[in-house]
């Protein structure tokens, strides 16, 4: 399938309800992703206590756009995390751009998403057989925290809490699409030169379990982040490799190969206007 | 004639990163993780995370030294496997 340039999918979930719908959204094409997807979502859905996991238009495609933004509020202040794994890989080739949790669920409750499908499953299933072997990612609260992959868990307990606030046991997401490319070549070469630059990401290589489309095996890679440069975080990518996502040159040659038209004016003017969003909340 | 075979002899060393899936899916002009002749499973039976690398048969009509090249933890080897059909006894 070709890559949705020109909207955005968005699963919004409602766990009180326990229903579901997929919206393509043409309004929000202006806005790359991660952190600008989730606090324009945040924005619309305030007082349903959304919880927002998004990613960006590298995520899947690029190596060190490994990460997914995690989005919530409690108390009138904003929490901006960052999770590595496979989640985002899966997220992408389900083709969601995001998906928001509204309200509170009134039971204790497994989602299972196949792509665009949302399935409810009650405490007491079989949770780590659910999803589809090799293209699955899966959140779960184990002893007393939520892991994901088994391994990668959140950079603070605020994640855990509204987790457990909205009795969300677990989530497995599965992504089952292919996608084809304009310019498959180009994007081979593009892809890597980029996996070439990992000498310039300020982390160490090590022998953990690595996030998808990351080299690295990192000893942080498990920690999660929190706050970074909002380009960065908008395509959602590692904050070790900052040097990377903020080269705009290098950025545009990226999303133009995955047919996106963003120019470095469209750039520059979202992210003054994700600054002046920002500016409307007090963050953590 | 020997045909060349890759094999994860050291399935041990894998880390997820999935860029040998990619590459793979990359050659085959395509992007995500259906119909990719290598998958790679999380181990869940065990407290700390391992792979499993499962690779099909098909993979060997790709360019497997680019598959080697891109491992990060030098999981994969090319083997020489005599091919039958042309072996004459």
């Amino acid at each position: 399938m070709k890559i949705s340039t020109s909207v955005k999918n968005i699963l919004e979930i409602d766990l009180e309800k326990k229903t579901y719908q997929i919206r393509a959204r043409s309004d929000l094409q202006d806005i790359l992703g991660g952190i600008g997807l989730s606090l324009k979502l945040y924005s619309e859905f305030a007082s349903e206590k959304p919880l927002i996991l998004s990613v960006g238009p590298l995520n899947g495609f690029f190596p060190f756009a490994s990460k997914t933004s995690v989005l919530f509020g409690v108390k009138n202040k904003i929490y901006d995390y960052y999770i590595g794994g496979s989640l985002s890989s899966r997220i992408k080739f389900a083709n969601i751009d995001a998906i928001v949790f509204l309200g509170r669920s009134k039971n204790d409750v497994f989602i299972e998403i196949q792509n665009q499908e949302v399935n409810f499953l009650d405490y007491g299933v079989d949770f780590e057989s659910q999803g589809l072997p090799g293209k699955r990612s899966y959140l779960e609260f184990k002893t007393n925290k939520y892991l994901l992959d088994n391994f990668f868990r959140f950079s603070g307990s605020e994640a855990d809490s509204i987790l457990h606030y909205k009795k969300i046991l677990g989530i497995v997401i599965s992504g089952t699409f292919n996608f084809n490319l304009p310019d498959p070549v180009e994007y081979d070469r593009l892809y890597k030169e980029i996996l070439q630059k990992y000498q310039r990401l300020t982390v160490e290589k090590g022998d953990f379990p690595s996030c998808s489309g990351c080299p690295m095996g990192c000893a942080k890679s498990n920690i999660g982040e929190k706050e970074g440069s909002l380009l960065a975080h908008s395509l959602v990518g590692c904050l070790y490799a900052q040097n990377l996502f903020n080269n705009h040159d290098l950025i545009i040659s990226c999303l133009n190969v995955l047919g996106y038209g963003y120019t470095h004016e469209d750039i520059e003017k979202y992210l003054q206007t994700l600054y002046n969003l920002k500016k409307d909340y007090i963050f953590e | 004639m020997a045909k060349k075979i890759l094999k994860a002899t050291f399935e041990n060393r894998c880390n997820g990163c999935e860029l040998c899936v990619l590459e793979a899916q990359r050659q085959l002009k395509r992007v995500g993780l259906t119909d990719a002749p290598i998958r790679i499973l999380r181990d869940t039976s065990k407290s700390s995370v391992y792979f499993h690398v499962d690779i099909e048969g098909d993979i060997n009509n790709l360019n497997i030294k680019e598959i080697v090249k891109v491992c990060p933890t030098a999981v994969f080897e090319i083997l020489e496997e005599e091919d039958e059909d042309i072996y004459i006894g």
